[in-house]
C-alpha cells in the first residue's frame, strides 16, 4: 500500500514537471524582426495547366520590413513585399502584430491590363489563424505563432531527424465574407520535428545556428482546396526555409548568395 | 376557393423560412479582347493568310533585324513543325489559346497599326506576337484538371469555389480569370470576364441555395483583324450549403452543369521567360521587342527597344492608387 502511495506521488510529480517544463516553453517561437531588415525568397512555379512536371523559372522576392505602425491599437510589423525584378509587378503589404505575427491588414497589389490595382483582403484580425497566400504569386504563406516544440531535444537543430515525435495540431474555422457572402472553410495546422527526409535541408543553415535553435515542420490544409502548405521553420531564421505546395516550391535565399540585398531594379 | 385559402394557410405556416431570392453580378472594364486563337494546323503566325502578308513572325525578324543587325529566327522556330507551333497534321484543336487568353487578361488591345523601323504592324501583328508571348505566364491555379483517369473527381473545380472566385475576382473588379470550359479531358481556355448570379431558398431547406449563374466568356472564334470583345455565355446551375450561420461550406453542380462546368480557373499574373527544354513558347521572341512594337506610338522610324525600366517598388504603389508615405 505504501509502496502504491510512493508510486502515485513519484508520477503525479514526474507529471508536474514535465508540465511545468511544457509550460516553459509555452510561449514557443515567433520570429522577431528589426526595422529595415531584408530577406529573400526564391519561388519556382509549377505550371498545373499542361501535363507532367513543367516548372517556370523561378522569381525571387524581397520581404522588408519597412516601419513599425499601430494598427487597431496593436504595435504591428509593416512588411512590404516585392519583386527582385521591375518585371515582376505584384506586391504585397502586410500588417502583422509585433506579438505573434498575426496578420491584421493585408493588401495585395497586382497588374492589370489598364495598370495596377490593389485590394485589400478580408482578414479576421481576431483570429489567429494561418495565413494562406492566395491568389498571388508572392508566397506569404504563414503559419499561426507561436511555434511550440513538441520534445526538446528531439526538435533541437542538430538532430539527425530520426527520431519519432508528437505534433502540435491546431484548428481553424476561416470565414471570408466577400461581397455579402461569407464562405467557411476547415482549415489545420499541424507542427512537429520535420521529418528525416527533410532534416538534411537544416544542414546549409546549421553553420550559423546554435545548437539550442528549434526547427520545426509546419503543415497547413484547407479542406475543399489543394492549398497544402509545407514549411521549414527555424528558430535563427526570419523566415520559413522551405515551402511545398502543389505549385510551388519556395526557399529563403542564404544571405552569402545575395547580389544586391536593395534588389528591386536588376 | 376556402380550401385553397387554408392549404396556402398551411403551406406558409409550416415552411420553416420563406422562399427569398438573391442575385449578384460583376463585370471587369476593360474586358479582355477577342483574337485568333492561332490554330497549328492553319500556320497563320508563320504563313500569313488572305489579305495578309507576310506573316506576323517575319514581320517581326524583320524588325529585330533592322535594329540589332541579326535575324532572331522567330519565323524559323515556329514553322519547324518538330517544335510543334505549326503543324499541317495537327489536331483541329490545337492552338494558342492559352497564350492568347493571358494576352488578353494582362495586355491592353492593341488598336492601331503601328509602323517600326518602316514595317507596318497591324492590329492582328500584335495579337499574334501577344499571344505567342504569353504562351508562358505566371498564374494563380485553381481546381484540378481532369485527365481522364479513373481516381479524378469530375465535380471539380467544386461550385462553391467557382461561386467564391467569380465574386472576388470579377465581382471585385479585380481581374479576369481564364476558364478551361471543358469538364472532360478537352482543354478550351476563355477568358471569363461577367457573371450574373441569382439563387434562392428551398421551401424546406434554408441550408441550400438554388443557384442560376450566367458566365461571359470571351470569344476567339473570331478573324485575326477583329477589334473589341465578341462574348458567349453559358448557363451554370448549382446548389450551394450554407450552415446554421449561412456560411457557404459546401455545394454540387445540377442539372446539365455536372457534366457540363469549368474543369480548371486559372488568373495569369504576369508574362514568364521560356523555361530551358521547352517549346511551349518561342523562345526566339524577345518581351522587349514585343513592347516595343505593341505599345507607344503609331509611327517609330529609329526602332529601339526600351530600356529595362529602373522603377523604384513604390512606384507601382503610387500607380495603384497607394501612398507609401502613409503606408510606411
Amino acid at each position: 500500500m505504501k509502496k502504491n502511495l510512493i508510486i502515485s506521488l513519484l508520477l503525479i510529480a514526474i507529471v508536474f514537471i514535465s508540465n511545468s517544463v511544457y509550460a516553459g516553453n509555452e510561449d514557443g517561437f515567433v520570429p522577431v524582426w528589426k526595422v529595415g531588415q531584408k530577406w529573400i525568397l526564391e519561388a519556382a512555379y509549377r505550371d498545373l495547366r499542361v501535363e507532367g512536371e513543367a516548372w517556370l523559372p523561378a522569381m525571387q522576392w524581397i520581404f522588408h520590413v519597412r516601419a513599425k505602425k499601430e494598427f487597431n491599437g496593436e504595435e504591428c510589423y509593416v512588411l512590404h513585399i516585392y519583386g527582385r525584378k521591375v518585371s515582376q509587378k505584384n506586391q504585397a503589404i502586410l500588417w502583422l502584430s509585433v506579438n505573434d505575427l498575426r496578420p491584421l491588414k493585408v493588401i495585395d497589389v497586382f497588374p492589370t491590363s489598364s495598370g495596377m490595382k490593389y485590394k485589400e483582403r478580408d482578414i479576421n484580425n481576431q483570429s489567429a489563424e494561418p495565413l494562406v497566400a492566395e491568389g498571388t504569386p508572392i508566397p506569404y504563406d504563414m503559419p499561426s505563432f507561436p511555434l511550440v516544440r513538441t520534445e526538446n531535444r528531439a526538435q533541437s537543430a542538430n538532430i539527425s531527424g530520426d527520431k519519432t515525435s508528437s505534433s502540435i495540431a491546431k484548428k481553424f474555422s476561416r470565414i471570408r465574407s466577400i461581397g455579402g457572402i461569407s464562405f467557411k472553410r476547415s482549415v489545420s495546422q499541424k507542427s512537429k520535428t520535420p521529418d528525416k527526409k527533410l532534416s538534411d535541408i537544416f544542414n546549409g543553415y546549421l553553420k550559423q545556428s546554435r545548437n539550442n535553435e528549434a526547427t520545426f515542420q509546419v503543415e497547413i490544409n484547407e479542406d475543399r482546396s489543394s492549398n497544402k502548405v509545407v514549411q521549414l521553420w527555424h528558430e535563427g531564421s526570419p523566415w520559413a526555409i522551405r515551402e511545398n505546395k502543389r505549385d510551388r516550391k519556395v526557399r529563403l535565399v542564404p544571405e552569402s548568395e545575395y547580389v544586391n540585398r536593395d534588389g528591386g531594379n536588376n | 376557393m376556402r380550401k385553397l385559402s387554408i392549404v396556402l394557410a398551411l403551406m406558409l405556416a409550416i415552411a420553416p423560412v420563406s422562399v427569398f431570392a438573391e442575385s449578384i453580378s460583376g463585370e471587369i472594364k476593360p474586358s479582355p479582347w477577342s483574337g485568333d486563337w492561332w490554330s497549328r494546323k492553319k500556320g497563320f503566325l508563320v504563313k500569313g493568310w488572305k489579305g495578309h502578308s507576310p506573316s506576323p513572325f517575319e514581320k517581326y525578324d524583320s524588325y529585330v533585324k533592322s535594329v540589332t543587325g541579326r535575324n532572331p529566327g522567330a519565323h524559323s522556330w515556329e514553322s519547324n513543325t518538330n517544335n510543334h507551333h505549326y503543324n499541317p497534321n495537327a489536331e483541329p484543336w490545337e492552338g494558342h489559346c492559352n497564350g492568347w487568353s493571358g494576352a488578353a487578361v494582362l495586355t491592353k488591345e492593341p488598336k492601331i497599326t503601328r509602323n517600326r523601323g518602316g514595317i507596318a504592324f497591324e492590329t492582328a501583328d500584335q495579337k499574334a506576337l501577344l499571344s505567342e508571348q504569353y504562351m508562358n505566364c505566371y498564374c494563380n491555379f485553381y481546381g484540378n484538371r481532369y485527365w481522364g483517369n479513373d481516381n479524378e473527381d469530375m465535380d471539380d473545380i467544386y461550385p462553391d469555389e467557382f461561386h467564391r472566385l467569380l465574386i472576388d475576382n470579377i465581382a471585385s473588379g479585380k481581374t479576369a480569370m481564364v476558364c478551361d470550359i471543358e469538364a472532360d479531358r478537352m482543354v478550351w481556355n476563355y477568358p471569363l470576364y461577367k457573371f450574373e448570379s441569382s439563387w434562392s431558398t428551398g421551401w424546406f431547406d434554408d441550408h441550400k441555395l438554388k443557384v442560376k449563374t450566367t458566365c461571359y466568356y470571351v470569344n476567339d472564334d473570331v478573324p485575326p483583324e477583329y477589334l473589341g470583345t465578341k462574348w458567349f455565355a453559358v448557363n451554370y446551375t448549382y446548389n450551394l450549403y450554407v450552415d446554421d450561420n449561412g456560411n457557404v461550406i459546401s455545394g454540387e453542380w445540377t442539372g446539365d452543369s455536372k457534366k457540363n462546368h469549368p474543369d480548371f480557373v486559372w488568373i495569369p499574373t504576369g508574362d514568364a521567360r521560356v523555361p530551358s527544354n521547352s517549346t511551349l513558347e518561342n523562345p526566339c521572341l524577345d518581351p522587349k521587342f514585343v513592347k516595343d512594337i505593341c505599345e507607344g506610338p503609331a509611327n517609330k522610324q529609329n526602332g529601339r527597344a526600351a530600356a529595362p525600366s529602373s522603377r523604384n517598388p513604390d512606384d507601382l504603389l503610387v500607380e495603384a492608387g497607394l501612398d507609401p508615405n502613409e503606408l510606411f
